[in-house]
């Protein structure tokens, strides 16, 4: 065993620490909304990518589906707060809750199907999930509806949201990678490589993907609802548009799919893009440049960003890179 | 009450893969399956693992009824496999490979580390035995043709099951090292476990087997020790035609 004093002086150790002084501190030094609303985005689509990855990832079954679970959590949460007056810290769980009770239905089902099966059926379900809430009256039907503000001075309003994402980002993180460590994690890995070898080998291949398909919906809900809360305002066209799913899918591939930092870098790397180029080349052009760009990663790095690092690393590296990415 | 099939047909279209077999496979025996290319072996191991689904008949272990079961019921009820064809998973490493069998599904042991002292320990002894070792942090998909079919071998072993069903081990295995297959597999049959085995090496079986069935176009030919197998005048012209 070693003692915490040492382990504290581990390069990776000492980046995580460096990482979270700069994210708890950042608000101080760059209290303008802009930057926080770019962090919060940043934060969302960890939350997103990270999430997405558990049965996408790491059991190999691709899901267009994810933005539904995202959707259901902002409309969880306008709906239980202009409807019933319910807090919205209660209402952004029971986004959660109710995404992950669509993900027992949805996957109970679907999940018996494999590949590209699966994936066809997962954008069947956004879709469907859309139209559903659209034809809603209650619930604003194509226009959506607004959100009350938090009360706060715009100087400090972005401040909540910003930690609470920040809190949510790190608590998904945490999550994924012990999962990543655990029996489940490694189950899904064999999914992922041979679903029938792992029938074989004892591992009740349909249970362990609805148990990840769950976990995965559960995050989205959660942050769909904060985002919404934190927006203002929910619309059928937005909350569920299909564009979360292309980007969550973008990010994770550009990452690196299947390990838990490839999900933060291509988070990070196509919110700052985006932004950067919707004041310079325009927005309309974002999407041929994303397309560039996967291009090129898929040619050059096939297991994204995160895979630089086994390239030109050691033996060693690559040793840890599989137990721990 | 080891293994007990009784009147299993299947057919695919057209084809009768396997028409009416019974046999049993009893307690602590290595028993072999043989027969010429498209006799049906592999469709009953897939039959008796649950990969394939029974048209008739019914397949007993340990006197229960196992032919609905998934197969991974069927793993956690101690019948475990290999492939003809080796399978292993490519990206995983053999030390990971080697923690992936299990018989526990249970929502307690999801969230358990998966790399477990004990678990690793068990894994070392299987792997140094197979001469493994010093690949154990080695990607599976990098390892030889015959390294991946120890690796699958070693995996088999790796949960305490009581029949272990092995398809073509001896194939790619390069001779010194089969007779060390040969030695485990009767050591592991002294400590009571059971195998049924496919083969197409005819000195291995005849060696390690007290009790060998054989098919023919889908359906039984003959059981019996391997002196009876050898001297029947029916199994030779199967395998060498008329």
């Amino acid at each position: 065993m070693r003692s915490w004093s040492i382990k504290l002086l581990e390069p990776k150790m000492l980046a995580t620490i460096a990482l979270l002084v700069f994210i708890t501190l950042f608000p101080l030094v760059f209290h303008e909304g802009y930057y926080l609303h770019i962090m919060i985005l940043i934060f969302i689509y960890i939350v997103l990518v990270e999430s997405w990855n558990l049965p996408g990832g790491f059991a190999g079954y691709i899901s267009f589906g994810h933005v539904l679970f995202f959707g259901m959590g902002g409309y969880t949460t306008g709906a239980l707060i202009n409807l019933f007056g319910i807090s919205p810290a209660i209402t952004f769980l029971t986004g959660g809750a109710v995404a992950a009770l669509l993900a027992l239905l949805f996957g109970g089902i679907s999940l018996r199907l494999r590949g590209s099966y699966f994936a066809i059926a997962t954008l069947a379900l956004a879709v469907t999930g859309k139209f559903v809430i659209t034809n809603i009256n209650a619930l604003g039907g194509a226009e959506g509806m607004l959100l009350p503000m938090l009360l706060w001075s715009p100087e400090f309003e972005k401040i909540p949201f910003y930690y609470g994402t920040a809190g949510i980002a790190a608590v998904t993180i945490l999550i994924m990678y012990k999962i990543r460590k655990s029996n489940l994690g490694f189950r899904l890995l064999a999914i992922r490589e041979d679903e029938d070898k792992a029938e074989a080998a004892g591992i009740d291949t349909t249970k362990y993907k609805v148990i990840a398909f769950i976990i995965s919906s559960f995050f989205p809900g959660i942050v769909g609802g904060i985002h919404a809360y934190y927006i203002g305002y929910i619309n059928p066209a937005s909350n569920f548009s299909i564009l979360y799913s292309a980007n969550i899918l973008v990010m994770a591939i550009f990452g690196g799919i299947g390990t838990i930092g490839g999900p933060i870098i291509g988070a990070t790397f196509f919110v700052i893009l985006s932004e950067i180029l919707s004041y310079t080349i325009g927005g309309q052009y974002r999407l041929v440049l994303y397309g560039i760009i996967l291009v090129l990663i898929t040619m050059f790095l096939p297991n994204g960003v995160i895979s630089i690092k086994e390239r030109i690393g050691s033996k060693e590296g690559r040793i840890e890179r599989s137990f721990l990415d | 009450m080891g293994l007990r099939l009784a009147g299993v047909s299947k057919s695919f279209g057209g084809i009768q893969a396997v028409e009416q077999v019974s046999f049993e496979v009893t307690n602590n025996s290595i028993t072999g399956l043989i027969g010429p290319n498209g006799s049906g072996k592999t469709t009953i191991f897939n039959l008796i693992t649950g990969f394939y689904k029974l048209d008739k008949g019914v397949i007993r272990y340990k006197g229960e009824r196992i032919d609905r079961l998934r197969p991974h019921e069927r793993v956690k009820r101690g019948v475990m496999r290999t492939f003809q064809i080796t399978r292993v998973f490519p990206q995983l490493t053999v030390s990971e490979n080697m923690m992936i069998p299990t018989r526990e599904n249970g929502l307690a042991s999801l969230f358990r580390s998966a790399l477990d002292t004990e678990g690793q320990e068990r894994a070392a002894r299987l792997l140094k035995n197979l001469g493994l070792l010093r690949l154990k942090d080695e990607k599976a998909g990098n390892l030889s043709f015959g390294q991946q079919k120890l690796l699958e071998f070693a995996m088999s072993f790796m949960i305490d099951a009581e029949l272990i069903l092995l398809d073509e081990p001896s194939a790619g295995i390069n001779p010194t090292l089969m007779n060390n297959l040969k030695d485990w597999i009767r050591r592991e049959q002294e400590k009571g476990k059971v195998f049924l085995i496919i083969e197409h090496n005819m000195n291995l079986i005849m060696d390690l087997c007290e009790k060998i069935i054989v098919l023919h176009h889908g359906q039984k030919l003959a059981e019996g020790s391997p002196e009876e197998i050898q001297g029947n005048e029916e199994v030779l012209e199967a395998y060498l035609g008329n």
